[in-house]
């Protein structure tokens, strides 16, 4: 397992990139160990008052909230790069990313907190660091991609659950997932299990760009029960509702998983909403020039920025990854700090 | 000492362009000592009214008046300074017979008893001078936790109401008072007055034969206090703090209690506490409008517990446009709000019942039945039933009574005040 996270402060064992706790002793992580900019130190974003007028992470003089590592974060691991922003419209980043370049498989997880309920923003972080550390452990030990997969839902929901306070006045928190594993495939192809719940979605950009998922959503079942066309459904009061998500009250978190055999080496893209509202169709998307730069980085943030340039209603999340290296082998483009 | 804690209840989703932010915030005390025993001084002062109204009913207001201030010194824990004042024109103290307080122990109670019981009714009633001697008793324990018992069966008519007004803006802040009327001939308005400014309550004790009961319990809750408390409440640059009001176990305004204690951090006073209660507050701040996506602190609420600050609870605002977020009622708030409404409803039917306008008051006291029964008051509703006859209580339908006791409408009114907390196990 390789990931750009610091060694753990209580083992030191490498630790997966933006984990909130330790896979090797379970201990809990600072964001030091994340190795994420930290943003304290700094005036007032909103009235430039200085840092040491600051508390809780709310300026003492204007009450701005200062802005975290999670607001906006890029991150690479080995063959995988991913950018997650808060967007425009949305006062912190409920969406969370976990993925890790594992060797034999490129593991990828996306979860987008759903923002009407409690503490989103830790349920979606808990859901994916939770499922990729169970991916990558199962896959470490040989497990079948698909098994994997259904384990990593299993584990995603009880690290939910954990959140969950048990009181029934208030939403219990809930979020999206989507989880990807690629593998070299037969004749140097690329095998892709991909499972979901909700709305994030995962795409092949290859030879023939495909949208691996189909949303869990209000607007997607309309569509396949063959009731309205996609235009109609978009403008359903709930289209946006998702139908299956994690969450204590999660009518099903059995997670939807289906298996990809591809004859190439493509890129696997992993996003949240926050991205595929602003090109919901599979050739926009590819289409898109951000996507044609040489870094995987600057391709994810590339459209971060397009998805914040079109409004940015929501948080917005991509990952890409290939089990190519990089074009520009060994010059990884810089982290921004 | 005890463990104190505040947690905040609100909707933080505010839509665009709106500037107001409401909180309820649960102030919990909890494993205190029980017995009280502060760390510092505790002084309890004990002021009965011996006016000469106070020999009317054939005597039985002067004799429950004795009786109920022996039962209140039996009351007081060994090593609490105490004293008795008897109030007429002015203040005169019964006990001790030295200058300033006497510590307790049972030969000063026993001392004290005989000279409660040498006390006679004839004078004057002049509320202001009484507690002016309360606060002059007081020199003798500066930083003392004090508290007083004032019992009037009477309308301060001994001296201007200016003269009143002077006297407990003087007391505030230097002990707290638990104000109680015998019978009915003495002013709602007055005594609340005092017990508001003093952080205490008021209560209507309409059969002498209660006092006692009423001394004795007011007694045992004071012995129980042990920390003093103050709301220290951080609001932004630019904002207002519209109000802060006590909304639980009653209502108290105290927003003109604030002192300010820094920039942008301004105190207010919760009095003293045992070390097992929990009451509400309702705050309201207007601050500067952000763009939708922006998050600011409302507020900060620390609890300052004998001069020591506590760790904050946050009032938080979000600007979303998100109206499923924006437009969710939060239940506290909409409980207290209604609380709220339903004392002013109480306050305003019960003035248009004494003016004569029966209209109004019929329709006033009817939405409060309404909001009373909806709340599940089931007390207010009680003392409500006194004064209207309730025909629809969820419509709130109700006729006025013809025949009402003077006891019936001024308990209505005195308790109008107290609210009950909110419905728990709802959806």
């Amino acid at each position: 397992m390789t990931g750009v996270g610091g060694p753990c402060p209580a083992c030191g064992e490498t630790t997966v990139a933006g984990a909130s706790f330790c896979e090797a002793c379970g201990a809990e992580l600072g964001d030091e160990a994340h190795g994420l900019p930290d943003a304290a130190g700094a005036p007032c974003v909103s009235c430039g008052a200085p840092a040491d007028h600051q508390s809780d992470g709310y300026c003492l003089e204007c009450g701005h909230k200062q802005p975290t590592a999670r607001d906006d974060l890029h991150l690479v691991s080995g063959r995988i790069a991913g950018a997650t922003h808060r967007g425009r419209r949305h006062h912190r980043n409920e969406d969370a990313m976990a993925f890790a370049d594992a060797g034999d498989h490129l593991v990828m997880v996306i979860c987008d907190g759903v923002s009407t309920t409690d503490s989103a923003d830790r349920a979606s972080q808990a859901a994916a660091d939770a499922a990729l550390a169970t991916l990558v452990d199962q896959l470490s030990q040989g497990g079948d991609a698909e098994q994997a997969l259904q384990e990593a839902t299993a584990t995603a929901q009880g690290a939910v659950l954990c959140i969950s306070n048990g009181s029934a006045e208030r939403a219990n928190p809930s979020c999206t997932l989507v989880a990807v594993v690629a593998s070299p495939g037969d004749g140097g192809g690329t095998a892709v299990t991909v499972g979901w719940l909700g709305d994030s979605r995962a795409y092949w950009l290859g030879e023939t760009p495909e949208q691996l998922t189909r949303d869990h959503s209000v607007a997607a079942e309309l569509v396949a029960a063959g009731e309205v066309s996609e235009a109609e459904a978009r403008r359903h009061p709930r289209a946006a509702s998702i139908t299956r998500w994690i969450g204590a009250d999660a009518v099903d978190p059995q997670a939807q998983v289906e298996r990809f055999q591809f004859a190439d080496q493509g890129r696997v893209l992993v996003c949240s909403d926050g991205l595929w509202s602003y090109a919901p169709d599979v050739a926009e998307l590819r289409g898109r020039p951000e996507l044609a730069r040489p870094g995987r980085l600057d391709q994810a943030a590339g459209l971060v920025a397009f998805a914040n340039e079109s409004g940015g209603h929501d948080n917005i999340t991509v990952v890409i990854g290939s089990l190519a290296p990089e074009p520009e082998a060994g010059s990884d483009p810089p982290r921004p700090s | 000492m005890a463990d104190f804690a505040a947690e905040v209840f609100q909707n933080e989703y505010l839509s665009q362009g709106s500037d107001v932010v409401d909180a309820v915030v649960t102030v919990t005390a909890t494993g205190g000592r029980g017995a009280g025993a502060p760390t510092g001084e505790t002084v309890e002062v004990i002021v009965i009214d011996t006016s000469g109204s106070m020999a009317g009913d054939r005597g039985r207001k002067i004799v429950a008046a004795r009786e109920a201030t022996k039962a209140a010194i039996d009351t007081i824990r060994d090593g609490v300074l105490f004293a008795v004042v008897g109030g007429t024109q002015q203040a005169r103290i019964v006990y001790p017979s030295t200058v300033g307080l006497a510590r307790a122990d049972a030969e000063t109670r026993l001392a004290a008893k005989q000279a409660v019981d040498k006390v006679r009714a004839k004078g004057g009633t002049a509320i202001g001078s009484w507690l002016l001697a309360v606060a002059k008793l007081l020199e003798a324990a500066p930083g003392a936790m004090a508290h007083a018992i004032l019992l009037t069966d009477g309308k301060n008519e001994s001296e201007s109401d200016a003269n009143l007004q002077t006297a407990i803006e003087y007391c505030m802040g230097r002990f707290q008072c638990d104000a109680r009327g015998l019978g009915t001939d003495w002013k709602v308005d007055e005594l609340r007055r005092v017990a508001s400014a003093l952080l205490g309550t008021v209560d209507i004790v309409p059969d002498p034969d209660e006092l006692e009961a009423e001394f004795r319990a007011l007694t045992r809750s004071a012995m129980g206090r042990e920390a003093r408390v103050s709301l220290r409440l951080w609001t932004p640059k630019g904002s207002q703090l519209e109000f802060v009001r006590q909304v639980s176990p009653s209502l108290e305004d105290l927003t003109p209690m604030g002192n300010p204690a820094g920039e942008l951090v301004t105190d207010y006073p919760l009095g003293a506490w045992s070390g097992d209660e929990s009451r509400d507050y309702h705050l309201r701040v207007r601050i500067p409008v952000g763009d939708v996506g922006d998050e600011r602190l409302a507020a900060r609420v620390m609890l300052v517990v004998d001069d020591a600050e506590q760790p904050a609870a946050l009032v938080r605002a979000v600007w979303t446009d998100d109206e499923g977020l924006s437009t969710r009622i939060n239940a506290e708030v909409a409980h207290y709000t209604g609380q709220a409404e339903l004392a002013d409803a109480i306050h305003e039917g019960l003035v248009a019942r004494d003016q004569g306008d029966e209209r109004t008051a019929t329709v006033k006291l009817g939405r409060a039945v309404q909001l009373a029964h909806e709340a599940g008051n089931h007390d207010t509703v009680r003392l409500l039933q006194a004064v209207v006859d309730v025909e629809d209580p969820e419509a709130g339908t109700v006729r006025l009574k013809r025949e009402v006791k003077d006891a019936d409408a001024m308990a209505l009114d005195v308790r109008s005040t107290r609210t009950v907390r909110i419905k728990k196990g709802r959806s």
